[in-house]
């Protein structure tokens, strides 16, 4: 093996090992020297490499082979791109249309709603107007957002359409939380008098006691225009349930009479009369100044089949039961 | 039973993985390294397709340096795999630089592969291919585990097995006189 005259590639160990590098240094110098002077010796080792890199590169190969195999089985742990764009898309469509819908809105309220809670709750107190403006206020600007709206702005216009929509929430959940305002007293009274005031008012009929010597004519005049009888049966029904009530009479100056019932005021021998049902019958308050009871009442007295007639300083005044409430 | 092995983190894992001849290390090491691969070899005029060939090429040279065991864990793992693709890459860039119609008269740079050696290292890649498929399975493990993986009689005759590293040796002999055989079929066929 010393002897590097001979041709040593002929081992095969040793070509083997000087190719691999598996020769220390200085006997590696000594081969290299030979390979300088020897041609068939160089061409050996030429080979020789050739074959290990080409194992090598068989192994490797077959390396990234395996690997590709077990890369496509596992299942990776990055998501595509166009998997990441595709959901990306799918929320935002799915949160532009909860946008546009005002899906995760509470219901807003028609006005038909809202006119049936108030009638429920009955007449509105000013907090509760407020909070229906409010919600007036916010059909306006849903409406406005409507189809009309380029698809270009929809995200803006929604947006600034949400911020409304919230303050608008905002105000109305602080008006309802308000404590409802007590109607004062004089208000009442005021309205009363302008006429607003609503219930219940029939018409008594005059006929004055005083004038026994009016004609015939005149008396014949005044009976047709007290209150008509009603029907047969109706009446007797009226008279039976009226007689176990009772009917009393107050007086007020004409001039307290609420406008609305003077404009509806039918003649001078009509008695507006405002009825207020009791639990006995009912308190007739009549507007008129032909006679002045001060403060005091006069029981009714029923007459005929279908009358409640009140006799004040020789004045009687005649209602038709019919249209008065009964004790039930 | 097998005694369980608690790692400090998921690189030594990969690394003990390799050297044990796991393959399951170089997936992990892949499934790692493979964003800022593809970051890097996009913004380098490369694909994505580019970007995974380079990644398995680079994979492929830790598992030789780590199974030959002149890997020195100096750096991160991803740090010394984007070393290599880096090296890797500008290499593949010159290369396609030269295989285009202007660059042809220009030599390649000293040290590198001319296009000729290329195509002949190619044609007896395939050749050795074919060969390796027509000997036994022990006989490739023999073969590439001596000239590839470096190791030792001793290392082989223990992992395949083998009486001792004598057994080793004789059959490396007989394999590798049976894959020339083949060789020179191919050779003279073709």
């Amino acid at each position: 093996m010393n002897n590097t005259s001979l041709h040593w590639t002929e081992d095969p160990a040793i070509l083997e090992q000087f190719v691999l590098g598996k020769i220390s240094p200085d006997h590696m110098n000594v081969l290299n020297e030979h390979l300088r002077t020897c041609p068939q010796c160089l061409h050996a080792v030429e080979a020789e490499r050739d074959f290990v890199r080409s194992v090598r590169a068989y192994g490797r190969d077959q390396l990234r082979v395996r690997l590709r195999e077990k890369l496509e089985h596992t299942p990776s742990r990055t998501v595509p791109w166009p998997h990441v764009l595709s959901a990306a898309a799918i929320v935002l469509v799915i949160v532009g249309l909860g946008i546009y819908g005002n899906w995760w809105r509470e219901p807003i309220q028609s006005e038909e709603q809202l006119a049936g809670e108030k009638q429920v709750q009955g007449p509105p107190s000013p907090a509760a107007e407020q909070g229906a403006g409010i919600a007036e206020k916010r059909q306006k600007p849903a409406e406005g957002t409507g189809g009309e709206t380029p698809a270009g702005k929809i995200t803006t216009e929604g947006a600034k359409t949400e911020m409304r929509l919230e303050d608008m929430a905002k105000e109305e959940k602080e008006a309802q939380a308000l404590p409802e305002q007590p109607v004062r007293a004089t208000d009442a009274k005021e309205a009363d008098h302008a006429g607003i005031q609503e219930g219940l008012w029939v018409d008594g009929t005059l006929i004055d006691v005083r004038s026994k010597d009016k004609s015939d004519r005149v008396m014949a005049r005044e009976e047709a225009a007290a209150p008509a009888p009603a029907k047969k049966g109706e009446a007797q029904q009226s008279l039976i349930a009226a007689q176990q009530g009772k009917y009393l009479l107050q007086q007020l100056p004409e001039n307290l009479l609420p406008m609305q019932q003077k404009q509806l005021r039918k003649g001078a021998d009509a008695v507006p009369t405002k009825v207020e049902p009791t639990r006995d019958g009912a308190v007739l308050t009549a507007y008129t100044d032909l006679f002045d009871l001060r403060n005091k009442t006069v029981q009714g007295e029923f007459s005929g089949a279908d009358s409640l007639i009140f006799i004040v300083d020789g004045i009687r005044i005649a209602y038709k039961l019919s249209s008065l409430p009964v004790k039930q | 039973m097998s005694p369980s092995i608690q790692f400090f983190n998921r690189e030594s894992k990969i690394l003990h993985l390799i050297r044990n001849g796991n393959e399951e290390g170089l997936v992990m090491l892949f499934e790692e390294t493979r964003t800022m691969a593809v970051t890097y070899i996009k913004r380098n005029s490369g694909t994505e397709t580019d970007a995974e060939e380079v990644l398995q090429e680079a994979v492929v040279i830790l598992w030789e340096k780590v199974r030959a065991g002149s890997f020195e864990a100096r750096s991160k793992l991803s740090t010394f795999l984007m070393g290599v693709i880096k090296n890797l890459w500008a290499r593949r860039l010159a290369r396609r630089r030269r295989e285009t119609p202007m660059a042809d008269e220009f030599d390649p740079p000293a040290g590198e592969e001319s296009l000729l050696d290329g195509l002949i290292h190619e044609e007896q890649v395939d050749a050795m291919r074919k060969a390796m498929s027509r000997i036994s399975e022990l006989c490739r493990k023999v073969l590439l585990m001596f000239y590839w993986e470096e190791k030792s009689m001793e290392e082989i005759a223990a992992d395949l097995g083998l009486a001792n590293a004598e057994t080793a040796k004789s059959k490396k002999y007989q394999c590798r006189k049976s894959l020339e055989t083949h060789l020179r079929k191919l050779i003279d066929y073709e």
